[in-house]
């Protein structure tokens, strides 16, 4: 059957049409737009993601926090927020936040020293 | 290396972000691919835009390539769903056959006309009875034919058994016939 040379040659005269020569250069560069936008709407979908995950986070503190803490507890945690500049109870506030500051620095300093090596081994 | 060691090791590393490496893939088969949707569409043009949305689909859809199927017949696949899905956006009709008749042509003929040696008058009526052929039927011979695809990679590309593929090239070639000798009543 594969030797049907009559639909062979049939099928081969149309076989002369040709796609533009440069058709390879210009879908590269198709390619490479999409890629970027492949790679734009990932980093968004994961920010979307931690951001999802954080709102959840908070909720669900907020609502441990009133469920097992008395109206007092509740208070002298706001009191954090509302005390005056340089008490004692501000700077505890600003050095919890320097703290965690620094610790999501680290975090992202290792990450990147991580994908630096890996890349380092692929290639 | 055998080819679809050496083509998952390229997909692999584009998804890593080795975007230029898809090259290899437009050198390769954009021709082959090409040449299949101008069958089914008929058009230069259409047929090239068709291509490019066919490689942009495969690059889109790369991480879905499980290696179960050699890359081309999976692009084939995604060639062949994009050339026909236009077809049938532009409702294009297709001449119908008698399948009594299909199926009273003794397969003896066919092969002694289909083996004839150089005659451009019964090659132009050839030409014109496959392009009376409908999507699907034009792609399966232009793979066959053509393309020199294996009968194990046309079953994968159009989901069938091989012994339905085989049904189906035997149903054609005996339509191609009646068309042919239809043809020459009406000369």
């Amino acid at each position: 059957m594969n030797n049907d040379k009559l639909i062979t040659d049939a099928l081969k005269s149309r076989k002369n049409e040709q796609l533009s020569a440069n058709f390879n250069a210009m879908m590269m560069v198709k390619v490479n737009a999409e890629a970027i936008k492949i790679q734009k709407r990932k980093t968004a979908l994961s920010y979307l993601l931690v951001a999802g995950i954080s709102i959840l986070l908070v909720a669900l503190a907020g609502y441990l926090l009133k469920g097992y803490l008395s109206v007092e507890q509740l208070k002298s945690i706001g009191a954090i927020f509302t005390a005056p500049l340089l008490s004692p109870m501000f700077k505890f506030g600003v050095f919890i936040g320097i703290i965690v500051l620094l610790l999501l620095i680290a975090d992202r300093q290792f990450r990147l020293y991580y994908e630096r090596r890996v890349k380092k081994q692929s290639s | 290396m055998n080819q679809r060691t050496t083509e998952i090791v390229y997909i692999k590393r584009i998804l890593e972000g080795e975007t230029n490496l898809f090259a290899h893939f437009l050198d390769n088969y954009s021709h082959s691919v090409f040449s299949l949707i101008v069958r089914i569409v008929q058009s230069r043009e259409d047929a090239e835009e068709l291509t490019q949305d066919t490689f942009l689909k495969a690059f889109r859809k790369l991480d879905t390539y499980r290696g179960d199927c050699g890359f081309s017949t999976w692009l084939y696949r995604i060639a062949y769903n994009t050339a026909i899905s236009e077809v049938r956006k532009r409702k294009m009709i297709f001449p119908t056959i008698d399948e009594t008749l299909i199926s009273s042509v003794p397969d003896e003929d066919v092969d002694v006309l289909f083996g004839e040696k150089e005659n451009e008058a019964l090659l132009r009526k050839m030409e014109a009875a496959i392009e009376k052929l409908d999507p699907d039927e034009k792609t399966l011979i232009t793979l066959y034919y053509l393309e020199k695809t294996t009968s194990e990679e046309i079953s994968q590309i159009f989901d069938i058994t091989s012994n339905n593929l085989k049904v189906k090239l035997h149903r054609i070639r005996k339509k191609l016939y009646v068309m042919i000798k239809e043809d020459n009543r009406y000369e």
